[in-house]
């Protein structure tokens, strides 16, 4: 074979080679049916418009008819996805502003939001061998792989952000290493989340300084509020875990990379609304008024 | 040579030649103007000067000299004086009768600063993303550039470039150490050569790579630290726009993991 | 007729195996592994051994083989010692220093403990194999340069994982022994204090890598240049000047205006290469015991560029860690 021809067809592999690896892509979800991975069907849901809520196909009907449905826990799920965004789109105006948020933001046509995050269960070693990093070792992507003790630590719980000091010389006000690894793993998955590097935000040369930030810290700053305010009273409680019954009892899968835990429905964590976009998308355009779409 | 024998002369131990000539012109023209940016600028604090390339707003075009133009200017300057310097170095080398790797080394690392002031640049659509000339803004400016990949230590060319300057400074106190080691032995003992110096290294790790081979070792660990470092800012910007740590995408989704029975 | 070739040997010289120091060799010509590689007579000599074990050699490689076999086995046991996960994994598997509630007891094994012996044993091979550098040296009749090098390493690698958790009262700032897991150690560590750009030994340490990057370009291009005169026989020219080392001396005399000679070069290199570690341990061993945040030490001294605010001047958000201002009072 002549060299040239070689060399062109090494040339023509590595560039499908390098498409495969360079180029990003968010799995975003499609509209319509979605496949667990044992082949059954997740339910099918009805795309009339984004501001119904996602309706089930056994039930069948409109968001009128599952908040007015006689089963109970369908009832209380659609309740309280209700009024959890109204929450966001009233007490959170700080961070969602005008545009606000619909179920498509999260949701996007599917049951189980695809970016919802599921607690993982510490790994268990054997008995004397040395603790280790909770890793997923099954996770397909590298979001999911990192370990989420950011998030658990920041989210699920009020601890404030504090990593370094606001002194020159020695004050005892540094945060110890592992804290700051959680900093810093919570704060670049929320970067990938919403599809921005640290600059957004800081200026790396004092990333703690406030004044050499940028105005989208302060929106930064509301989101983790906010997230705090979902996951710790929307979806952690009760009435939530309910809905892990009724999914159960409908078969909506989880798929497996994502599902050691299952210790909740599943928490939001930036992505699960931005979807590596600064602006989430609600589905609609234009905007309707959230008069309209709470009716 | 070019310019024939006009510039065949030398001042005090420096050889001018044609390249002399335009490397001192280049040289002058651009201290001057980075002179001149830190006059305009705010202070004269040695560590606090810096002379910005233009915003990003004017793209790949010629910006006024107060907004950047400077910038573009000095390295224009700071490109032809370097590159005047690596052909000076050629005629050095053929009037001695010497082999051209020196320039041939000095213009890895030419390569490495062409990409961060203008190939990527170029690439990325404006001047702009180039690197300050100050002391600790482009310290700044580094930080800054690694913290928008997220943790540019995932970067894979960066790492081979990492690797390449750390091997380097091993190989290089090892060589040095053996060389005066040979030639230092202390107290009565003669000098020793070659043959005691490959005795040492094949004692205490099992392989002598040579007098000649220590040379190439050497020289390419350190060319290809600068060339990995040109790459991996190649890399950052024009071919991969999110945090590295998600490149690794792919290696989760290898087949072979799941063709072998991995979770 | 093959040419002379200073990138890689067209003519390889096999001849009988080099076998040490007169009075060491018997024996030794026959030992496992010793013969010739011709693909790394290409580029460097052929001959591969005979190795020199001697007694502090074998307990430096026991000590290495515990140290290896601990961090392995612990990394292997974090993934349910399934064979194709530790292969997978292996670059982000780690074994990590006690957490910050020990101090500087001796944990638990599950908890740190594992990590400290793995140190003690990995510490005590670098200390044999530095014996064993110097003694070859002394037994070779060469000078000890490069154990003083080897030194400056270990006083790094010290810095890093025993002087300085001692001086700040707890093993779980050292560095975890991991591929992924010691560079995040490296990118939090300059996150906690304040930007490690602005620490002036870290400025230095960095200065002397490149330096040492630039010196080796320099002088393997110089030395392959002129090898076509001997130039590699360093030694040689060293004690009597040939050719090669004038016409070297002469290229940089002209080119930059002085020149080293051939022994002067080797000590520029070695002071740049063993520097590169001695300062670099100095900065790390001020971080966090004196300066907790290098960006507002060079604030304070005079070398951070002000730049222009691009936000308000709206203070941080109530309830968080009141900042004192980070402009140098006026």
């Amino acid at each position: 074979m002549k060299p040239s021809t070689i060399i062109l067809t090494l040339l023509g592999l590595a560039s499908v080679a390098a498409a495969g690896i360079i180029i990003p892509d968010w799995h975003a979800p499609v509209a319509g049916v979605q496949l667990g991975p044992d082949g059954s069907s997740m339910v099918q849901f009805a795309n009339t418009s984004p501001w119904q809520v996602a309706t089930v196909a056994t039930h069948g009907g409109s968001f009128d008819a599952a908040i007015h449905s006689k089963d109970p826990q369908l009832q209380a799920v659609t309740r309280a996805m209700t009024v959890m965004t109204q929450t966001i789109n009233t007490k959170w105006r700080s961070h969602v502003g005008a545009q606000g948020v619909t179920c498509f933001t999260c949701h996007r046509n599917q049951a189980i939001p695809p970016e919802t995050w599921f607690p993982r269960t510490p790994k268990q070693t054997p008995a004397m061998f040395a603790r280790s990093e909770n890793w997923n070792e099954s996770a397909q992507t590298v979001r999911n792989f990192f370990p989420d003790n950011g998030w658990g630590l920041y989210f699920l719980q009020d601890e404030p952000i504090h990593v370094q000091s606001t002194t020159a010389l020695r004050s005892n006000t540094v945060a110890p290493q592992l804290v700051a690894k959680r900093v810093y793993e919570f704060m670049m998955q929320m970067s990938d989340g919403i599809g921005v590097n640290c600059g957004y935000c800081h200026n790396s040369r004092a990333l703690a300084d406030w004044r050499q930030s940028t105005p989208n810290r302060w929106i930064g700053y509301n989101a983790i509020q906010m997230t705090r305010d979902i996951d710790q009273h929307f979806l952690l409680n009760p009435a939530a875990l309910q809905t892990r019954e009724y999914m159960k009892q409908n078969s909506l899968v989880i798929p497996l990379d994502r599902s050691v835990a299952r210790a909740a429905p599943g928490l939001i964590v930036c992505a699960s609304c931005h979807y590596g976009h600064t602006k989430p998308d609600t589905g609609a355009s234009p905007a309707p008024t959230r008069q309209a779409a709470l009716r | 040579m070019l310019g024939g024998t006009l510039f065949d002369f030398w001042v005090g131990p420096f050889f001018v030649g044609l390249f002399g000539v335009t490397t001192m012109v280049f040289t002058l023209v651009g201290v001057g103007l980075i002179l001149y940016g830190a006059a305009i600028g705010p202070t004269w604090a040695l560590f606090k000067i810096s002379i910005n390339p233009p915003p990003l707003h004017y793209g790949l075009g010629f910006a006024p000299l107060r907004d950047g133009g400077l910038w573009q200017w000095i390295t224009f300057c700071a490109l032809g004086a370097f590159i005047s310097w690596a052909l000076r170095q050629v005629e050095v080398a053929r009037k001695l009768g010497m082999g051209l790797h020196v320039p041939a080394g000095f213009s890895a690392a030419i390569f490495a600063y062409f990409v961060l002031v203008v190939l990527r640049p170029f690439l990325l659509g404006a001047w702009g993303y180039g690197f300050p000339y100050g002391i600790m803004s482009h310290l700044d400016w580094v930080s800054d550039v690694g913290y928008q990949y997220l943790h540019f230590h995932y970067n894979p060319a960066h790492m081979i470039a990492v690797t390449c300057f750390f091997t380097t400074c091993f190989m290089l106190a090892l060589h040095s150490g053996e060389i005066l080691g040979a030639a230092n032995p202390g107290g009565d003992e003669p000098v020793k050569y070659g043959e005691h110096e490959s005795i040492y290294f094949r004692d205490t790790i099992g392989y002598s790579i040579g007098e000649l081979g220590i040379h190439r070792l050497g020289y390419l660990l350190a060319i290809n630290a600068a060339v990995w470092s040109g790459i991996c800012m190649l890399m950052a910007g024009p071919f991969w726009t999110r945090g590295w740590p998600y490149w690794y995408d792919w290696y989760l989704n290898f087949p072979i993991w799941s063709a072998s029975g991995a979770q | 007729m093959a040419k002379f070739h200073t990138l890689y040997t067209a003519i390889e010289l096999i001849g009988p195996i080099d076998s040490g120091l007169p009075g060491e060799s018997r024996g030794r010509p026959q030992q496992p592994l010793t013969g010739y590689s011709k693909l790394l007579g290409r580029i460097g000599e052929a001959q591969i051994g005979p190795l020199y074990l001697g007694t502090e050699g074998v307990i430096s490689l026991v000590c290495g083989f515990v140290a290896v076999e601990i961090i392995g086995l612990n990394m292997w046991a974090s993934v349910d010692w399934n064979v194709v996960n530790f292969v997978k994994l292996l670059p982000f598997l780690s074994l990590d220093p006690p957490p910050a509630k020990y101090g500087l007891h001796l944990p638990p094994l599950h908890d740190g403990g594992w990590w400290i012996m793995a140190g003690f044993f990995l510490t005590l091979a670098l200390i044999f194999w530095w014996v064993r550098m110097y003694r070859r040296a002394r037994a070779t009749g060469i000078g000890v340069h490069i154990p003083w090098a080897f030194a400056s390493a270990i006083w790094l690698y010290l810095c890093l994982g025993f002087i300085r958790p001692i001086l700040m009262g707890s093993w779980s700032e050292a560095v975890p022994f991991g591929v992924i897991s010691h560079l995040n150690w490296t990118a939090t560590f300059s996150l906690r204090y304040g930007n490690l750009f602005y620490n002036p030994f870290h400025m230095l340490s960095i200065v002397f890598l490149y330096g040492s990057a630039l010196l080796f370009a320099m002088h393997g291009g110089t030395i392959l240049a002129v090898a076509r005169f001997g130039g590699e026989r360093e030694t040689r020219e060293i004690v009597d000047r040939g050719s090669a080392a004038e016409r070297a001396a002469l290229f940089w005399r002209w080119t930059m205006g002085f020149n080293a000679t051939f022994e002067s070069i080797h000590r520029w290199c070695w002071w740049f290469a063993t520097l590169t570690p001695l300062v670099g341990g100095i900065g790390i061993l001020l971080t966090g015991t004196v300066v907790d945040n290098w960006y507002l030490w060079g604030v304070k001294h005079g070398i951070a560029p002000d730049y222009p605010s691009v936000v308000d001047d709206r203070p941080p958000p109530p309830g968080l860690f009141d900042p004192k201002p980070y402009l140098p009072p006026k």
